[in-house]
């Protein structure tokens, strides 16, 4: 028996109508990636948290009777610090939550290319982030004037517009972290205790291991150092954390997750 | 259309995936069918580009998945109904599809109402059946409007009523030029949709052809008014006659059959492929391992 599947000519008008498929829009997959960090209940209670806490040190802040100067970048930083400090987790989730969900597997046939589809991702982080971000110092901008209004607190507009810029880049910067941890380990609970646990064990344990050479590798210290712009002299340490930390997982997570199987 | 050549998949020493060749053409639809574990998944998630293969690869339209422009407009896959996100609700899932695919978003409300999803399209996939999990997969597919499709076990939670629509919406599909491949291990689903078949086993084809020649394949049954007589004659003529339930099964088609009937003046009373269990028969004949090998290799 040797049969074959019968094999009719394609016809031209198959071909024809493949060739007029217009290419997947990266703005359309950003929308999508987007959407799809906000569209679920977890994502939506994550940033809604975010804000209350923001909101709740804010007022706090509002309120307090402050006896000392109040200076605005500190007033930012704390208002901020929802955002600085839980924000990489929507950055670790858009990397990992796909392949726990058995979701990827819809996703990666939709659009194969892959590093474009986890690119779209850390953008959508780093979008939400921005915007969070910006409301902690719209915030800050309410609660800085009534804040320094109580009694006769000496204040200080000096620097806003610095603190405004770091505080964008810190957050940004935390994300990005927490999106490389994501890709490279893919598994959220994995990425997560990683993305806070390791930084944290270098800047005790590599300091008692190299001394001040620890320093080259600290992220935690050039986030630090990047958000009270106190950089001077040290820009080949902070670079070179970043490239550490951000940059070579990034880079690895996206070459292992646009190879690894999607089952 | 679809074509798949040398497809490979190793993990370590096992070969999954073991050098598959086959075609599906416009206005066919082929059944993939094997047992568990018989690396039907595993071709299909290639043919899509989830697993990379060891060697050997896959088109669609000539074109690798990869490099297809907007493969949802192509191509409509469902590999696994499990793999849309539970906390969304069905008509959510659509229009992130059909933003993707460029598509309406109005699109996303009449595939609900295409299958039979109206009325569910507003509660979250957590609380879908399998069957309806299944339909929603299967409006996934093709809100893109795509030429080809690509089924994974696509009657699995299905009731019969499912199966029935999955039926014609795929007869109809393949009717309007449409290409449909569709993997199962439900032998009689297959036999009821498909008209081409590509049998695995282990990895390897082990048959393939349309399912009217794979069926003749299962041989005659006949009966007489006189079986042990008939059956003399079928041997005399240097056939291999078996008895079976009530007449005799034999390897032969029916017209030669009845052309010994007819020379022997042997009466009737029934002449057919043995069809009905003739594929469940090579089924597992087929697949049986301590079988030798039938059917076209590439």
């Amino acid at each position: 028996m040797n049969t074959s599947i019968a094999t009719q000519p394609t016809p031209s008008s198959v071909q024809t109508r493949a060739e007029t498929v217009p290419q997947q829009r990266l703005s359309r997959l950003f929308t999508v990636e987007l959407r799809k960090t906000i569209d679920t209940r977890s994502g939506r209670t994550m940033l809604a948290s975010v804000l209350l806490l923001s909101l709740a040190i804010a007022v706090w802040a509002a309120v307090k009777s402050f006896s000392t100067e109040v200076e605005f970048g500190e007033l930012l930083e704390g208002i901020a610090l929802p955002m600085t400090m839980l924000l990489p987790v929507v950055g670790v989730l858009a990397m990992t939550s796909e392949w726990s969900q058995r979701t990827a597997l819809t996703t990666f046939t939709l659009s194969p290319r892959r590093t474009r589809v986890l690119l779209c991702k850390i953008g959508a982080a780093l979008v939400i982030g921005v915007v969070m971000t910006a409301i902690a110092v719209a915030l800050a901008l309410i609660a800085y004037p009534i804040a320094t209004s109580h009694n006769d607190v000496l204040h200080s507009n000096a620097g806003m517009g610095a603190s405004i810029v770091s505080i964008f880049l810190a957050a940004s910067l935390n994300i990005l972290m927490g999106a490389a941890f994501g890709a490279l380990l893919s598994i959220s609970a994995a990425a997560l205790v990683t993305y806070f646990a390791a930084p944290l064990l270098w800047s005790t344990l590599g300091t008692q291991l190299f001394g001040s050479s620890a320093r080259w590798l600290d992220i935690t210290d050039s986030i630090h150092r990047i958000s009270t712009r106190e950089l001077s002299g040290t820009w080949p340490q902070t670079i070179t954390s970043i490239v550490v930390w951000i940059v070579v997982p990034t880079a690895v997570g996206l070459w292992v997750s646009s190879r690894r199987e999607v089952k | 259309m679809i074509t798949v050549e040398h497809l490979t998949k190793h993990y370590g020493d096992h070969a999954a995936v073991d050098d598959i060749s086959f075609e599906c053409a416009p206005g066919t639809i082929t059944g993939f069918l094997g047992p568990n574990g018989a690396g039907k998944s595993t071709a299909l998630r290639m043919i899509a580009g989830l697993t990379p293969p060891t060697s050997g690869g896959s088109t669609v339209d000539g074109v690798q998945y990869s490099q297809l422009p907007n493969p949802g407009r192509t191509i409509g896959l469902m590999l696994d109904a499990a793999a849309q996100h539970p906390g969304r609700t069905g008509r959510e899932t659509l229009q992130l599809t059909a933003a993707l695919l460029d598509v309406d978003r109005k699109t996303a409300d009449a595939m609900l109402e295409r299958v039979g999803l109206t009325g569910a399209e507003k509660r979250r996939v957590k609380q879908y059946s399998l069957g309806m999990r299944q339909r929603l997969g299967i409006a996934n597919a093709l809100i893109g409007d795509p030429h080809v499709l690509v089924l994974d076990e696509p009657a699995n939670g299905l009731d019969p009523i499912g199966i029935r629509w999955m039926r014609e919406l795929l007869r109809d599909f393949a009717d309007r030029g449409g290409t449909v491949l569709l993997s199962s291990h439900l032998l009689r689903e297959v036999q009821a949709t498909v008209d081409h078949l590509v049998m695995i086993g282990d990895g390897k084809i082990v048959a393939r052809g349309t399912l009217d020649e794979l069926l003749s394949t299962g041989g005659t049954f006949v009966c007489t008014l006189d079986n042990t007589a008939f059956a003399a004659d079928l041997a005399a003529a240097g056939l291999a006659p078996r008895p079976a339930d009530g007449g005799i099964t034999v390897d032969a088609d029916a017209e030669r059959v009845g052309r010994i009937a007819a020379s022997s003046g042997a009466v009737l009373t029934e002449l057919r492929a043995v069809g009905d269990d003739g594929l469940e028969e090579l089924f597992f004949r087929l697949t049986d391992p301590t079988t030798e090998l039938i059917g076209a290799t590439s």
